[in-house]
């Protein structure tokens, strides 16, 4: 009972939370940025719920869940001191904001925490990076 | 008696987080579609506060991640 109200809010969730932004193509370096870290907070979001919905049961496997999205968190914090100091931006540090949700996302919907297709999460299609 | 409790707490416990996200995640659409149907930039600020809800939400996931078991088959 209680996986089966899990799946459906984690269903629900990602579903919402991700094609909230299917729509939205940035334009700018600073709209990149605001996107990729929505992203990296849905992330951290999702595990949480993955957690609580007991789709995740140790802390092994929610690290290695995790450990991505740091990545992705410290590769954007990094190039934001960089282009404020040098206006040298490594765009590619979006993409791979956007790729290691995409691997999250497939990861928790294999530990079963929904069975939806990643395509129809809405992340798969526009890259983040922006030309300056 | 004392399962039914626990399940119950645990089904609030997720509704309320599912709540918030919803709540956080459509106040950053709303700032986000805002920004551009004024047509300006997300501003340096708008990111700062973004990074630190990102921040906020490893905190709090690094706290429930702290309550798990380290493998599986060891205690909590």
């Amino acid at each position: 009972m209680l996986r089966k109200w899990t799946t459906m809010i984690m269903m629900l969730f990602m579903v919402t939370g991700c094609s909230l932004f299917q729509g939205a193509k940035p334009e700018t370096v600073n709209q990149s940025f605001f996107l990729a870290y929505a992203l990296v907070q849905s992330g951290y979001d999702s595990i949480e719920i993955a957690i609580l919905g007991g789709h995740i049961k140790t802390q092994e496997q929610a690290r290695r869940l995790k450990e991505p999205i740091d990545r992705s968190k410290a590769a954007l914090d990094a190039a934001r001191v960089t282009f404020d100091a040098t206006g040298i931006l490594d765009d590619g540090v979006f993409n791979s904001t956007r790729t290691a949700l995409l691997a999250l996302q497939q990861t928790l919907i294999a530990l079963g925490a929904g069975d939806e297709t990643t395509s129809s999460l809405g992340i798969t299609s526009e890259p983040l990076g922006v030309p300056i | 008696m004392s399962a039914a409790l626990q399940l119950i707490n645990a089904l609030i416990s997720l509704m309320a987080m599912a709540d918030r996200l919803g709540v956080n995640l459509d106040s950053v659409k709303a700032k986000f579609d805002q920004a551009k149907a004024e047509e300006r930039d997300v501003t340096s600020v708008e990111i700062d506060e973004m990074a630190a809800a990102a921040a906020d939400s490893e905190k709090g996931l690094e706290s429930l991640i702290a309550t798990l078991p380290t493998s599986e088959g060891e205690p909590e």
